[in-house]
């Protein structure tokens, strides 16, 4: 489609300008690209430290309005301070939560006040404090209808688990609850980043800081040889 | 249409290839004849496939368990799985392994992380060790003991490398071997570009390197999936067959495309896909050659078809007698067509319905218009099982570039219409070829709605057409003029690579945040 450009009248100058194009387009290309990573990854909000690995393939069971969801050997990480419940109702406001993490019938942490619909199709249920070590124990969550507001709520989960089942108002459900547990305050991804790197380091093939080096470098380096690729005269 | 002469670009070549240390040394004298631009694309693409090998958690790549049993089955057993089976069967060897990396737990589930902590680590570790044996599973027979061994045949040689090692030594070995073959695919669509769109060079870059960074071939390059080289192979096809068009069909070039579609036959059933179009394109060359339908005309298909089939009937012949398998895999698969009672027209139907929308006074198999809920959300982002994607946001914001890209290849196109026309078989060739693909694909997905009442509305079963994506970037990059084109060329290869790093990203922050 067309005939070639070398050899039809493309001169010196015509390639040293095409080049300087390119250059400065993917200096202005990169400086955007920048930016926008900048943003992302300067926004903060509050991060998971672990999670019941419990996955939510459906609606395991319905709780009514005033109901006590309770679920043994949870495994929770120190450092907690919220804990995300999959929990949905039908779009009112949050209900009144009160929620004890309890081990070996000593109460270990308690919360509540806040609780608030998160972004996920979960509930959000702050502790009154953070946990100051692991705790392996039951999580209980009273739960009692907003001012105004009275509906049912859906528990997300498994059913497939030979762990024991969550429970309300002691009658177990057909299996367990989805549970994530939080840090105390926000994060950005900036200071979130030797976490991150710390647990892509785990479940390889190997382990150890250089999976997290070698990422970095195989993510950085097609970038940097593409572009330099790109703002080279094509006909090398 | 004319064997059009050799652009000075090629034919300077051998001179600058015997300038380089590279030909010196006899095995790497290929090499060394390649343009150094496509081979750089190539290593950005297997770089980046790298990446993604190591950030996707093991088993997490589409149907991965599956395509790891095969190639255990096919080393274990010295032949590959029998299709038909009822039920997978992984080897207890997988089995752990499966457990130890919490496969099940995270598929499907983006609200479960990959494993992250100590403790998880320790317990995964404590089962690699335990390892388990090898030889107990059926190779996933009932998921993919269909396809031909190819590709497994390839993936043996990094399994059997790791062989004393755990499975995700072996997995992430065979996932390098996935990468690789992602740097020929790019090699390939590089060369395509440059043989179909010869007269800007500047613009075979960017048809190439906008495939190295396209997030959902990088994804599935990262990781074990016949998929993979049915790129490369399709990529190899293209190829060669633009070079066809462009020089003229020879006995040697008959064999290349040939053996171009036998790689492919013999890596993926969806490979027949290809074959329809195949042979249209290389009547449309023989046609152009001797100018005139006699018999000799049928001469370099029939042996470029030839070589394509005779690995097949080869498979055939050893699916009767050696390897106890059907005879036409195909005919055990879960896409026959026993009991149930597809017609033409509502294939036809589902079809339009598949890739673009709904019909008025038809039944409706998807709701609101794939092209948009389904193409465009697979082509930005769904990785994982297809559970992992951006926000909705994203989606609706990634319309503007996409059809500025769109807009502006369409542009060059219409601006070079009469120069097209002298191309018209050639066009026309890839157009049959790749809308008798799309058909065999929504054909597949038509028999898997009417069995299972699913779909393979997945964008990685389109990527076989890859080629031509790449093709359409090095014409939008000309959309806007000549002297516009080194500026928009940058602007879409520095959009893909956003679009890469941020879908590296987000599938961090899911499986590790």
């Amino acid at each position: 489609m067309g005939s070639p450009q070398r050899g039809s009248g493309v001169t010196g100058d015509d390639s040293r300008e095409r080049r300087r194009q390119r250059t400065i387009a993917l200096a202005a290309a990169f400086a955007l690209l920048a930016l926008a990573l900048l943003a992302t990854l300067s926004h903060a909000s509050q991060r998971r430290i672990g999670t019941n690995d419990v996955p939510v393939t459906g609606q395991l069971a319905a709780a009514p309005e005033h109901a006590t969801i309770c679920q043994a050997q949870e495994r929770i990480p120190s450092g907690t301070a919220a804990v995300r419940v999959a929990l949905t109702g039908g779009g009112g406001p949050a209900p009144q939560v009160r929620a004890i993490i309890s081990s070996g019938g000593v109460v270990q942490a308690a919360g509540g006040a806040g609780a608030r619909w998160d972004a996920h199709e979960t509930l959000l249920v702050p502790l009154a404090s953070p946990l100051r070590a692991d705790v392996t124990g039951t999580i209980c969550v009273a739960l009692a209808p907003a001012p105004g507001a009275a509906e049912r709520y859906k528990l997300g989960g498994w059913e497939y688990t030979l762990l024991p089942h969550a429970t309300i108002d002691g009658r177990a459900t057909p299996g367990r609850l989805h549970l994530e547990y939080l840090a105390a305050g926000t994060r950005s991804w900036w200071s979130f980043a030797s976490t991150v790197a710390r647990r892509i380091e785990r479940g390889h093939a190997w382990s150890g800081a250089s999976v997290a080096l070698l990422l970095a470098l195989l993510m950085i380096a097609p970038i940097a040889l593409g572009a330099w690729q790109l703002a080279r005269d094509p006909e090398r | 249409m004319a064997a059009r002469t050799r652009p000075r670009a090629v034919s300077a070549r051998p001179a600058a290839a015997r300038a380089r240390p590279l030909a010196r040394y006899r095995p790497l004298k290929l090499l060394a004849k390649l343009p150094r631009a496509a081979l750089v694309c190539a290593l950005v693409a297997a770089l980046n496939a790298g990446a993604w090998a190591i950030l996707v958690p093991a088993l997490q790549v589409p149907d991965e368990q599956s395509h790891y049993a095969y190639t255990e089955y096919l080393v274990q057993h010295g032949r590959p799985p029998a299709a038909g089976a009822a039920d997978d069967r992984l080897s207890t060897s997988e089995l752990n392994a499966a457990r130890a990396v919490k496969f099940e737990q995270v598929q499907f589930a983006p609200e479960d992380p990959a494993i992250w902590t100590a403790t998880e680590q320790r317990a995964m570790n404590a089962l690699l060790a335990h390892g388990g044996d090898r030889g107990d599973g059926n190779g996933a027979a009932s998921e993919v003991g269909v396809e031909p061994p190819l590709y497994y045949a390839l993936q043996a040689i990094p399994y059997s490398i790791a062989s004393g090692g755990t499975v995700l030594d072996r997995l992430q070995l065979m996932r390098l071997l996935s990468a690789l073959l992602a740097g020929v695919t790019v090699l390939f669509v590089f060369l395509f570009v440059r043989e179909a769109l010869p007269a800007v060079p500047e613009t075979w870059t960017v048809g190439a390197l906008g495939v190295a960074f396209l997030p959902g071939f990088a994804f599935i390059s990262g990781g074990v999936n016949p998929d993979v080289l049915l790129y490369a192979a399709s990529a190899a096809l293209f190829y060669t067959l633009a070079r066809g068009f462009r020089r003229g069909l020879d006995r040697r070039l008959a064999l290349a495309i040939g053996a171009a579609t036998a790689a492919a036959l013999m890596t993926k059933v969806n490979a027949f896909g290809l074959l329809p179009g195949v042979a249209v394109a290389l009547m449309a060359m023989s046609l152009h050659r001797e100018r005139a339908l006699r018999l000799r005309t049928f001469a370099l298909p029939a042996l470029a078809l030839g070589v394509a089939l005779a690995p097949v009937l080869l498979e055939m012949l050893l699916n009767a007698t050696v390897w106890d398998r059907p005879v036409v895999g195909a005919t055990a698969s879960k896409f026959g067509t026993r009991n149930i009672h597809p017609s033409l027209g509502t294939l036809l139907s589902y079809t339009w319905q598949f890739y673009v929308g709904p019909l008025p006074g038809l039944t409706h198999y998807f709701s609101g218009f794939s092209l948009r809920r389904l193409w465009i959300y697979n082509f930005v982002g769904l990785f994982g099982w297809v559970e992992t994607s951006f926000r909705p946001l994203v989606y609706e914001l990634a319309l503007v570039p996409i059809a500025a890209v769109a807009g502006l290849a369409a542009r060059t196109l219409l601006a070079r219409r009469r120069r097209l026309r002298a191309r018209l078989a050639e066009l026309l060739s890839y157009g049959v070829l790749a809308a008798l693909f799309l058909l065999f694909v929504a054909a597949a997905s038509y028999i898997a709605h009417l069995r299972l009442g699913g779909s393979l509305g997945q964008l990685r079963y389109l990527l076989p057409l890859v080629p031509l994506y790449g093709a359409g970037l090095a014409l939008a990059a000309r959309g806007a003029g000549r002297r516009w084109t080194p500026a928009i060329g940058t602007a879409i290869v520095a959009l893909a690579i956003a679009h890469d790093l941020f879908s590296q990203m987000m599938v961090i922050a899911r499986y590790y945040t």
